[in-house]
């Protein structure tokens, strides 16, 4: 076969040693689990290690108009080919370094294809965190997690994921880089930077991303609450203590609902209260200054009792918080604070990497997540129990990830629905506004503008074109 | 400093509003209603100081925005220089029409005035038995003028009838004043102050001060024309013997005896509007309110009342000068009721002391709300309407 | 300007859009839009030029569909379009400095929906701040957004040029509140963003049209977050021995997690006016300040009081000190940093206020309190702060007074972070005081760094060396904060006087910002020659011409 003459562009960009071809590239870089990757058209895999060594390979594949797929640790649907384009996998995960850490200003600039689990493991030993966002986001890069949109990431007591995010490094289709500078709030113009984050690497390929860090915690309490099944909607008034807690200026850093099932198949079932079946439990952890996360916990105290729940004591939501970190592997992060630098840190640390207490956990499979308003919570709750149930599925449900305005519904059966039956569950929950993360493109009227300015900063289409705005609605 | 520079070749306040980045702009109830940005009070003023350094041409278009004030001073009240804009705007306007560049509509409005006067004094003459006037002659009396937009209309005079009615029940010695059935004069004087036209003013004045000679007191509606008899008479040479009083602050005393005579009634709601003249002119905010409450009325507020209340676009020559912007006002000030959830669907009553406010307000009513006098609600709570 | 014929053309077409009563032409009308409140301009209408930048017609739409119509027929034109509401912007934004179509939102100023129970409420982008925030008190809820042009300014210029209030510590800037816009783009589309929030895939398109000046659209509505009205609001003043001990306290409070609703750290000259301030107020009577609604006196006759005041300003600004002063700024901001402390026996003044409901705010106010001390703070109880919240929009007053005074002030808000933040105070305040008298006060704090609000007062014998003066210290500044690794603004936006920054500002980001410009306004219509953007060379051959 002869050689492909974007071949030699590519190893002059990165290396020979670091250009992959063909099936067994995408097999290697896949793992094991991936399955069978078999590639229509000829594949490279890409490993650059700098922004400079990226606007390299864009400027060779512009000219040969060769499409590329950027890959950090994120799903494989991304490796199978959609057609028989010629394609270059560009894996991130090369570009590891952390360029400054700003411990004045608890800024951080890293590559974009760190996860943000080492980055947090990088940060925990010099007292530092990205903040307690939930743990199933952190075993992306940072690449990935800023270049697609997700309702849930977030913290109350931190805010979204990609508000922390002050700025980012891109490389566009034709080689160009831009570096946004780093400023914690600006009036001039439009934020261009998140005209990147959320175009999932359609527009350009982030290579470096500038995030605002935090101190680890002074304290973290934890709390948990029982709504009874005699109340009239145990989980609507849950919902309705989320959100009067949220309006009382509460920032927990967590809370979750959880109903009996969920919580027997996530914790095991001495988590569940005796006599909750049909009621529902919530859960929270606060965190920071003592005084002010007991405050914090006491305000949502104050609103759980006042919709009618039974207070159980912190050791349940200790648990969650524990047992949810260390199913990521981030056993340490749940972890109560300690001195910075002191050898009970490092063992924990390594404690929580290697196995041993806080090693990783499992938590039970979710079939089906979706985003909703908080009023819209209760009701999608009792539309997808009672329609997994229907299905003969045993249903457990729990809802997290609480902003201001809604949260996410993680429903699952025993046994797991399948495929069509998620999808069919979806298609029950979309009218009563249920959302699926990424499932459209906002307004339609906006499709074409996204179109057309694709077509401006990628005229050739050669960036990731299978995230692209479907052309249907681009009319 | 370059003499180009020198400030004072304008007056302060003009210069002062040109360099002003538009501070009272959410105050300007004319603002609000036409948003065309020549109204806004900098704008008046810049335009007004344009006029006179002779950077704008002395033309109707140039002008136009003086007009568009109607003197509430709510403006004023949001200045820390404290710069009296009504007052600047309302006074240029005869230089408007010393340069020719006065609206057509105000063109002889002296005379147009004065023949107006004449009908509404005949109007009220014929309406009202002798009985009604006070006697002729005798000293220390007490004497009722009614606002001249009461005497316009029935439903005006309606509102005078009670109020002698209200008097009567509270024991009040107080009647119409007797006025000269061929000269009177009834007005006060606001809509030639609007105009700036202080000769005929200053001749007005000296008639008032000559019917009004005999009198201790002068009970008057308007509260427009309380402050300036009280204010400006003197001044132009016509100082009146007569104590001027609004008719709120002259039943103020006898607010317990109201409350008295009223008894428990059925607490209707209703919305006091509070006139510019009244509240930042006269200072007058809780009288009204008292009385009302008096009268076992439960009164609700406007967004922006008391010394924020909103003009109801009846001043300041408004109605004459832009009259679809004076109509928008009055809409947008009953609007916020009929938008306000607190209200449902429910009638609206709205209450005011000011017989230019509530004709203005009048007009803009739609068959939900209902605009009334004060005196005439309470002489109602009396259930001594006729 | 565009040719009359062709205005003609634009008045009769925009006519059948908007009624004929909807459209004008008249001087009058078009004078009142021919600048907004950018400082230079008023230098030169002081000296007798009239407001520099007419629009050639003036459109008030009442309807989102109107909008959409006025700039497809002006796109159809191939005239410019300027949005214009209360044009309080500081940087010549809203000047329509190729003339063409001004379309003015402020008849639009419903709010559509007030959502209680979710606390958000969808409001016309032609709403006055104040008349919107007072609403919302009404119903128990606020903004939190308190521009000090919070009087003059609308929800769609806050929106347009990412603006930020006094409390923005604890609130956000405006694009922090907002949870998505409706917008005519150039093209004449009406379009949402936030639909689906952030479950929706793309980019953040709210994000995108928030700060773009009306050089992509027109914005028309706004989704904001609301708060509840707060139960408490607790205020200090502290005294920090130096403007570096000062950061350094800001800093540990942000970093700790607390988030004051208010934290302004005022420079030892901006302290010492704050001080006197202080001082001339508690002198005055009445005491009793209501938070929102500031009581000056009542109205009466009080033209002799204001010439006194303005006699005694200009006596202010000429007296040997300062006359001399202002020409030889070199002189005095050293002379100043050594006899202001002393004059004042003060170091710098620290305003902090919590608020928010009622427990956790008591919490964070203690917390707050000892963190400042803790770094050096004394604290001079709530004089100071109660003080501030009467006179928080008191500073824009003074513009008319030292302009009739003959001098000139303006203010320049830079922010970074923390590490930077000490070089970019110095840099910047050395580059502004070559030329003029300069005081500076620290605010909108975050927990990564902060902005910088540089007031400065400058005067020279003539007009044309006072643009001259005035264009220096824009350029001196400017190029100093983005040699520092500062943003060249936090909050006031670009507009006409920061679009040759722009560059710097964003380097290679431009291509982003060119190409959202050529998307959604393909014809250049939208405000040209704003935000650094280029206007079609049409536009630019007539105003060379011209």
């Amino acid at each position: 076969m002869s050689r492909h003459p974007l071949e030699p562009a590519l190893e002059a960009a990165v290396g020979a040693d670091h250009v992959l071809f063909g099936k067994r590239a995408l097999m290697q870089i896949a793992g094991k689990a991936a399955g069978d990757i078999e590639p229509p058209a000829p594949t490279w895999v890409v490993q650059p290690a700098s922004a400079a060594e990226v606007a390299d390979v864009l400027r060779a594949c512009s000219r040969e108009r060769v499409m590329v797929v950027p890959w950090g640790t994120g799903s494989t649907h991304a490796l199978h080919a959609r057609d028989e384009r010629t394609r270059v996998v560009l894996d991130m995960r090369r570009m590891t370094n952390v360029l400054h850490l700003d411990e004045t200003s608890l800024v951080v600039h890293a590559q974009a294809g760190l996860t943000a689990r080492t980055l947090e493991e990088l940060l925990i030993p010099r007292g530092l965190t990205l903040g307690d966002f939930p743990p199933a986001a952190l075993g992306s890069t940072l690449g990935g997690l800023l270049s697609a949109r997700g309702a849930g990431r977030l913290t109350p007591r931190h805010g979204f994921l990609e508000d922390a995010c002050l700025g980012v490094s891109a490389v566009l289709a034709d080689g160009r880089t831009i570096h946004t500078r780093v400023a914690p709030r600006r009036a001039t113009g439009p934020d261009l930077s998140r005209v990147l984050m959320g175009s999932e690497g359609t527009l350009g390929i982030i290579t470096g991303v500038v995030l605002r860090i935090d101190r680890r915690p002074e304290s973290r309490l934890y709390g948990a609450h029982a709504f009874p099944p005699t109340l009239d909607n145990p989980v609507a008034a849950a919902i309705e203590a989320v959100k009067r807690a949220l309006a009382e200026d509460a920032r927990p850093t967590a809370m979750g609902v959880y109903d009996p099932a969920a919580l027997a198949a996530h914790y095991g079932a001495e988590a569940v209260p005796g006599d909750l079946a049909g009621g529902c439990v919530l859960v929270t952890a606060t965190a920071g200054l003592v005084d002010l996360a007991a405050a914090d916990l006491a305000i949502i105290g104050d609103a759980a009792a006042a919709g009618g729940a039974q207070p159980l004591g912190p050791a349940l939501a200790e648990t969650w918080w524990t047992m949810r970190a260390r199913a990521y592997g981030m056993g340490y992060a749940a972890a109560a604070p300690l001195p910075p630098g002191s050898d009970a840190r490092r063992s924990a640390l390594e404690a929580a990497k290697l196995g041993g207490p806080g090693a990783a956990g499992t938590l039970a499979p979710v079939d089906l997540e979706v985003y909703a308003r908080l009023d819209d919570l209760p009701r999608l709750y009792a539309t997808g129990v009672a329609h997994i149930r229907a299905q003969g599925a045993e249903p457990r449900a729990h809802i997290g990830r609480f902003d201001s305005a809604g949260g996410i519904l993680f429903l699952a059966g025993a046994p797991a629905l399948d495929q069509a039956a998620r999808e069919k569950l979806a298609d029950v929950l979309a009218p009563l506004g249920a959302r699926r993360a990424r499932a459209t493109f906002g307004d339609p009227a906006l499709a074409k503008y996204l179109h057309d300015l694709k077509r401006e900063l990628d005229p050739h289409g050669i960036l990731n074109p299978d995230r692209a705005p479907p052309r249907a609605e681009a009319a | 400093m370059s003499d180009s520079h020198v400030a004072g070749k304008n007056d302060p306040a003009t210069e002062h509003c040109t360099y002003c980045p538009k501070l009272c702009r959410h105050a300007c109830p004319v603002a609000a209603a036409d948003t065309r940005e020549a109204l806004v009070t900098q704008q008046k003023m810049q335009a007004l100081g344009e006029l006179r350094v002779g950077r704008r041409p002395w033309t109707e278009d140039a002008a136009a925005p003086v007009y568009g004030c109607t003197g509430c001073g709510l403006c004023t009240r949001y200045c820390s220089h404290e710069i009296p804009v009504g007052e600047t705007l309302l006074t240029a306007r005869r230089e408007l029409a010393a340069h020719g560049a006065a609206a057509p509509v105000t063109h002889n409005f002296a005379q147009r005035f004065a023949a107006r006067d004449r009908a509404l004094v005949s109007a009220l003459r014929s309406r009202f038995t002798a009985t009604d006037f006070a006697p002729r002659g005798a000293q220390g009396k007490v004497g009722f003028l009614p606002g001249c937009d009461s005497c316009a209309s029935e439903d005006g005079l309606t509102d005078v009838e009670r109020t002698l009615a209200l008097f009567r029940a509270l024991g009040l010695d107080a009647r119409l004043v007797d006025l000269d059935p061929a000269a009177g004069p009834l007005c006060g004087g606001m809509p030639l102050a609007s105009l700036g036209d202080d000769v005929a003013l200053a001749e007005l004045a000296r008639r008032h001060a000559a019917s009004l000679a005999s009198y201790e007191v002068v009970v008057m509606s308007c509260p427009g024309c309380v402050g300036l008899m009280r204010t400006r008479f003197a001044a132009l040479g016509a100082p009146l013997s007569a104590r001027i009083v609004h008719l709120t602050e002259f039943l103020a005393p006898h607010t317990e005896r109201l409350a008295r005579q009223a008894g428990t009634g059925p607490g209707a709601r209703v919305h006091y509007h509070d006139p510019c003249h009244l509240g930042r002119g006269l200072g007058v905010y809780e009288a009204p309110r008292k009385l009302l409450a008096a009268a076992g009325m439960e009164t609700a507020e406007f967004a922006w009342s008391h010394a924020d209340s909103q003009c109801s676009g009846g001043g300041g020559l408004l109605p004459i000068t832009m009259p679809e912007t004076s109509r928008a006002m009055a809409r947008r000030r009953l609007g916020e009721l009929e938008a306000n959830p607190d209200n449902g669907d429910a009638p609206i009553r709205v209450v005011t002391a000011c017989p230019t406010c509530k004709r203005s307000l009048g007009r803009a009513a739609s068959g939900r709300t209902e605009v009334e006098d004060i005196a005439s609600v309470l002489a109602r709570a009396l259930g001594v309407t006729t | 300007m565009i040719h009359p014929s062709q205005a003609e053309r634009l008045a009769s077409a925009c006519a059948k859009v908007v009624g004929s009563a909807r459209v004008s032409r008249a001087t009058s009308d078009r004078h009142s839009y021919a600048r907004d409140q950018w400082p230079r301009v008023l230098i030169g209408m002081r000296d007798g030029k009239g407001a520099p930048f007419p629009p050639d017609v003036v459109a008030w739409p009442t309807t989102t569909a109107e909008v959409a119509a006025l700039v497809r027929v002006a796109r159809e034109l191939g005239v410019p379009v300027v949005p214009y509401a209360a044009g309080s912007g500081v940087c010549g934004g809203a000047a329509p400095i190729y003339g063409g179509l001004v379309i003015d939102t402020k008849p639009m100023d419903r709010i559509l929906a007030l959502d209680t129970r979710n606390a958000t409420v969808r409001v016309q982008a032609g709403m006055n701040g104040e008349r919107f925030e007072r609403e919302l008190n009404r119903r128990g809820f606020t903004l939190g957004h308190f521009p000090s042009s919070i009087y003059c300014s609308t929800v769609g210029g806050w929106l347009a040029a990412r603006g930020a209030g006094q409390m923005s510590t604890k609130y956000g800037k405006i694009e922090d509140m907002t949870l998505g816009l409706e917008v005519v783009t150039g093209r004449g589309d009406i379009v949402r963003t936030g639909v689906d929030g952030r479950a929706a895939a793309g980019p953040d398109w709210t994000q995108v049209f928030i700060g773009s000046e009306g050089t992509l659209g027109v914005l028309t509505e706004g989704t904001l977050r609301l708060r509840r009205s707060p139960e408490l609001r607790i205020l200090r003043g502290f005294e920090l021995p130096t403007v570096d001990a000062g950061m350094q306290a800001i800093r540990a409070v942000m970093q700790r997690g607390l988030r004051p609703a208010v934290v302004r750290l005022y420079d030892p000259f901006d302290s010492f006016l704050a001080m006197r301030h202080r001082a001339e107020a508690a002198a005055a009577a009445g005491d009793e300040g209501a938070a929102y609604v500031p009581t000056p006196p009542p109205a009466k006759g009080l033209a002799g009081r204001l010439a006194r005041s303005l006699a005694s300003a200009r006596q202010r600004v000429q007296d040997t000190l300062l006359a001399g002063a202002l020409a030889r700024p070199r002189i005095l901001n050293p002379v100043l940093d050594s006899l202001v402390p002393k004059l004042a026996r003060k170091g710098c003044l620290l305003i902090v206020g919590c608020e928010g409901a009622a427990r956790r705010t008591e919490v964070e106010a203690r917390l707050t309190f000892a963190e400042l001390e803790r770094a050096g703070g004394r604290d001079l109880g709530e004089g100071p702060g109660l003080n501030w919240l009467k006179k928080r929009y008191a500073v824009s007053y003074r513009q008319s007074t030292l302009f009739a005074a003959g001098a000139f002030a303006d203010t320049m808000e830079v922010a970074s972070t923390w590490e930077r933040l000490p070089d970019l105070y110095e840099s910047v305040r050395e580059a502004i005081g070559r030329h003029a008298m300069v005081m500076a006060h620290f605010s909108h704090a975050y927990p990564e760094g902060c902005s910088i609000y540089f007031t400065f007062v400058a005067h020279a014998p003539d007009r044309a060396r006072m643009e001259r003066v005035y264009d220096a210290i824009w350029s001196d500044g400017l190029s100093a904060a983005a040699r520092a690794g500062g943003t060249i603004s936090h909050h006031h936006g670009v507009g006409l006087s920061k679009g040759a920054f722009m560059a710097e500002e964003h380097r290679e980001s431009m291509a982003i910002l060119r190409s959202l410009k050529s998307v959604m306004d393909p014809d250049g219509v939208m405000n040209p020659g704003k935000l650094g953007l280029a206007a079609p060379p049409r536009l630019t051959d007539v105003a060379r011409a011209s």
